[in-house]
């Protein structure tokens, strides 16, 4: 059982999908998701003006503002601090310098500024499993390739067995939030969350609300609002598939691709972060050793024990 | 596990990242179980993911809230990047009190659009808009809330 255990979470591998998959979210994270869909410091700090006080605080906030209790000017500051502090740190954790402290410092700037914004009475789940990988990174030897870290070492002359268990457990979230959602559903609505009406005052509501055209006519579709339910059920119910049963990761990640990319057309609802981290489904050795294979260079072929049609 | 030696272990033992693994699949539950008792959300990163979870039943309704604000030159949308607010807390503290209503989020939100506008906000009106949709056709009721904000 425990060897069983360390064969899935622990096997021998160069680091090297890790590596891809850190400049990928962090990449992401820095120039899509933080300028474009996160909360700005002047708007942390318009809410801090107006709130005056925190309002069911998440227990970072709760444990920092013990520490430091809420005051419009210190709390101010501290925000116009840890943005670019967090910023910074992305940067050199994208490149790959002095990388687990630099991930390390990243994951808390974004936990903190999350954990702030969720911290005045509603919160998102958008950055939820993103944060969680970012900790991951910090844990984990995320620039031992594709970094200046490598570089200036060298290439590694073993490989780890800390290089997957971030991957797996950033599947595992994932398919956790799909598959606990449709449960939440089930649960709550039984079928009748299929009935086309719920989704169709889903997108009544967010299409007026946001100016989302596409989701007013879809709004008016009953037939295709029952449809799409009974595709998004089976989608989530589906999604711990792609962990176990990998011949049927393309399936489910394109599907999942199109669900966010219809859901943000339609509704604004953007969970953009989940597709940018499908990406720890991907077999990036594999595809760099056919690629140097095509180019009728041979490489150095895979190392490790992990490959997108292994179980 | 047998490993060949020299084999590079990363920053923490075997041992270690098992427990924060389980530790982080654990606590997976608690918000669930939270959740069933009716606590708020206060876990983050740790959420249940139930949301959009209650189903709906004819007919299909929604409202939805608008803020106009009127200045001696013009009357103009409000959104949230012109009070300076992320959308979802500009939607919470200015949007749905003054469509209600709320003349202290009015006079406030006038503040806010003077000074970032330079010029003064006379009246703020919340706009309430109810959509229902029967059959194919899409009916609208609107109410306007008039907030007087200015001279």
């Amino acid at each position: 059982m425990i060897a069983r255990w360390e064969r899935w979470w622990f096997p021998l591998d160069t680091g090297f999908d890790l590596a891809v998959c850190r400049i990928l979210v962090v990449g992401a994270q820095l120039f899509v998701f933080v300028p474009l869909f996160g909360t700005t410091p002047a708007e942390h700090v318009a809410v801090i003006d107006h709130a005056g006080a925190f309002d069911h605080p998440q227990w970072m906030i709760a444990a920092l503002a013990a520490a430091i209790p809420f005051d419009e000017t210190v709390w101010s500051s501290l925000v116009r601090v840890v943005y670019p502090v967090m910023i910074g740190a992305g940067l050199t954790t994208l490149i790959g310098v002095w990388t687990r402290l630099s991930a390390s410092i990243f994951a808390l700037g974004t936990w903190f500024l999350a954990s702030h914004d969720g911290s005045y009475g509603e919160v998102h789940h958008t950055e939820v499993v993103l944060a969680m990988f970012l900790l991951f990174l910090a844990l984990s030897p995320c620039g031992r390739r594709l970094s200046i870290d490598a570089r200036r070492r060298g290439p590694p002359a073993t490989e780890t067995d800390a290089a997957v268990w971030p991957l797996r457990l950033t599947q595992l979230l994932l398919a956790w939030s799909y598959f606990s959602n449709a449960m939440a559903k089930l649960s709550y609505s039984g079928t009748q969350w299929m009935n086309g009406y719920t989704l169709q005052e889903s997108l009544l509501y967010t299409s007026i609300q946001w100016n989302r055209p596409l989701g007013l006519w879809l709004a008016q579709q009953h037939e295709l609002c029952v449809a799409l339910s009974i595709a998004t059920i089976a989608l989530e119910l589906a999604f711990p598939l792609a962990v176990f049963v990998p011949r049927t990761r393309p399936l489910i990640l394109i599907s999942g691709v199109a669900f966010h990319v219809v859901t943000f057309l339609t509704m604004n609802v953007g969970f953009f972060q989940h597709i940018v981290l499908y990406a720890v489904f991907v077999d990036f050795e594999g595809l760099a050793a056919r690629v140097r294979t095509a180019r009728g260079r041979p490489g150095f072929g895979r190392m490790g024990g992990y490959t997108l049609g292994r179980p | 596990m047998g490993r060949p030696p020299g084999t590079g272990r990363g920053p923490l033992s075997v041992r270690a990242r098992s427990a924060f693994i389980l530790a982080v699949l654990g606590l997976q539950a608690v918000p669930v179980a939270r959740e069933f008792n009716g606590a708020r959300e206060t876990l983050w990163p740790f959420l249940a993911w139930g949301m959009y979870r209650h189903f709906g039943e004819p007919p299909v309704e929604a409202v939805v809230h608008r803020v106009v604000a009127v200045t001696a030159d013009d009357v103009r949308p409000v959104g949230p990047e012109d009070a300076g607010f992320e959308r979802f807390a500009f939607r919470r503290y200015f949007q749905v009190p003054i469509a209600e209503g709320d003349s202290a989020a009015a006079a406030e939100l006038a503040g806010l659009l003077g000074r970032r506008w330079r010029t003064p906000v006379r009246e703020i009106v919340g706009v309430e808009g109810a959509y229902t949709l029967v059959g194919d056709s899409l009916h609208e009721a609107v109410t306007e809330r008039r907030l007087t904000t200015g001279p």
